[in-house]
């Protein structure tokens, strides 16, 4: 456990409202190692979106700190990039601007026309270089997301419930690309879910978490070899453990 | 990667809006000038109305031909626009960067809305006597009502365009660390695109109002110059002839306008019905 990427140390976060105060995350620790594949698994309001987002530098913790590389986090860096639940991506660029969009400056011409047409035949878009936002379907939208996230060459990549506004089939399919891109990169991934099944069927190990306030109930590793099948005995015991274990309010 | 539906998937909404119907638009559109023109024409013809008040369409007709033989109405016209372009330039250069700041500066909104409430209920003409002892007679005068007139419209829409960005993609310019320079440009001034745009519009017709309002007041050229030395030679077909180009001009200047919008925003039609992503 010593070569870990990212640590979480003690972090407590409380918003403050005109509804009263909400404890998000109480005395979370835990730390991901290098190429790492961890799901932060849990119910809506149980502050995984918090820590993605503490983790992401989006926020501040109230104490406690995140180090990332040895480094303690202020704020948002390239080495983490974030995949947001909606594509987010700017209806007024092309597909190749968004995803080439903050990279201009930083990289010669050659070097972005490289990154682009590298990172769309990642996610399998390399037809649409030139189609705008609203050319595309929800699922498309999404993958150029991921695209416009590995075109920064991040070490981490944060990804908060990516696939759950898409379809059932939609969903599947990018799960399926989502590991082999893993495969081939080799990037740590942090993963927000609150899909069991997708949980168990990417990550190595699987953080769940229990709401107000929101920390850390269980740590489990996920012994099962890649590709993982749906069906088979051990996958459904585990899905079926865990299922039990978000329900018991202990 | 099992995509075996690319074009299927690839919906080109470019294509499927208004096939066709810009006919059908446009038949519908003329049908009552032109109805009213036909009734204006028999009525003259008729004797019903006194031609010194009111010349007949083919009389007026006539008339813009001789105008634009003797180069007359390309004369004032040219004027005319020449003053609306310095003062719709100079309003674009002060009023947007102006509206940017404010927009994003959210404090400093209260400073100043209650000063330019107050301004943007006296209308520009009002002003034309003043800007006339303070910059004399000549065009300066003239450009300086156009400035005033358009300046709330683009101002205006460019703080609303400003404050109404996605806050969700302001974050991601955080997420991916854009300095606040590459912010504005590539967040703030893409998203508030359309809102200027509205402004523009808005502004350049109020622009044009004004413009044909300093000139009827004091100006020895321009569109509104033309009215008044109708008015003063009494030839009604003249004043009409002016009158008409204003509409028509105007009406030009926003189709352009419109093009121009469409051009460079092709994402607009979606994005404002409400299928952002």
């Amino acid at each position: 456990m010593s070569r870990m990427i990212v640590e979480v140390n003690h972090v407590d976060k409380t918003f403050h409202s005109d509804w009263g105060r909400v404890e998000a995350l109480r005395d979370i620790a835990f730390g991901c190692s290098k190429s790492e594949f961890i799901s932060i698994l849990g119910p809506s309001g149980c502050g995984k979106t918090t820590l993605l987002r503490i983790i992401a530098g989006l926020e501040d913790p109230d104490s406690g700190e995140v180090i990332f590389q040895g480094k303690v986090i202020r704020g948002p860096g390239l080495e983490r990039a974030v995949v947001f639940q909606e594509p987010r991506l700017f209806p007024w660029l092309s597909v190749k601007e968004n995803i080439s969009f903050g990279l201009s400056g930083k990289k010669s011409k050659n070097e972005i026309d490289k990154i682009v047409e590298e990172t769309l035949d990642l996610v399998g878009l390399t037809a649409f270089l030139k189609a705008y936002p609203y050319e595309l379907s929800g699922g498309m939208a999404q993958r150029v997301a991921i695209a416009r996230a590995f075109a920064f060459e991040p070490e981490a990549l944060l990804l908060d419930e990516p696939f759950s506004a898409l379809d059932a089939q939609t969903r599947l399919r990018l799960q399926e690309e989502l590991l082999d891109i893993w495969r081939k990169t080799e990037k740590t991934i942090i993963l927000v879910t609150h899909d069991i099944e997708e949980a168990i069927i990417l990550s190595q190990r699987i953080f769940i978490m229990s709401p107000s306030p929101g920390t850390v109930k269980e740590i489990l590793d996920v012994p099962l070899p890649y590709p993982r099948d749906r069906e088979s005995p051990e996958f459904i015991r585990l899905r079926k453990y865990i299922f039990d274990r978000i329900l018991i309010k202990t | 990667m099992p995509v075996n539906n690319k074009t299927g998937e690839f919906a080109n909404y470019r294509e499927v809006r208004n096939n066709g119907s810009l006919l059908e638009a446009v038949l519908k559109g003329i049908t009552f000038p032109l109805l009213l023109i036909v009734f204006w024409e028999l009525s003259a013809r008729a004797g019903l109305v006194n031609a010194l008040f009111l010349p007949a369409p083919s009389k007026i007709y006539l008339t813009l031909l001789d105008m634009l033989q003797d180069g007359l109405l390309e004369k004032h016209l040219f004027a005319s626009m020449v003053r609306l372009t310095y003062g719709f330039f100079i309003t674009v250069v002060i009023a947007v960067p102006l509206g940017i700041l404010v927009g994003k500066a959210r404090n400093f909104r209260f400073w100043v809305n209650p000063t330019l409430s107050f301004l943007q209920q006296i209308p520009p003409i009002a002003w034309i006597p003043i800007f006339m002892l303070w910059l004399g007679i000549e065009e300066a005068s003239k450009i300086a009502v156009i400035v005033y007139a358009a300046f709330f419209p683009v101002f205006l829409n460019t703080v609303q365009g400003v404050t109404s960005v996605d806050p969700k993609l302001i974050e991601v310019g955080r997420a991916y660390m854009l300095t606040p320079l590459q912010m504005i440009k590539k967040v703030y001034i893409p998203s508030a695109s359309m809102s200027i745009f509205v402004g523009l519009r808005l502004g350049l017709s109020n622009c044009w109002r004004a413009l044909v309002g300093a000139e009827l007041l004091a100006a020895s050229t321009g569109i509104g110059y033309l009215i008044i030395e109708g008015r003063q030679l009494l030839q009604p077909d003249k004043i009409f002839v002016a009158v008409l180009t204003i509409g028509v001009a105007g009406l030009f200047i926003d189709i352009c306008l419109k093009r121009l919008e469409n051009k460079l925003m092709p994402w607009k039609k979606v994005y404002q019905s409400g299928e952002k992503r």
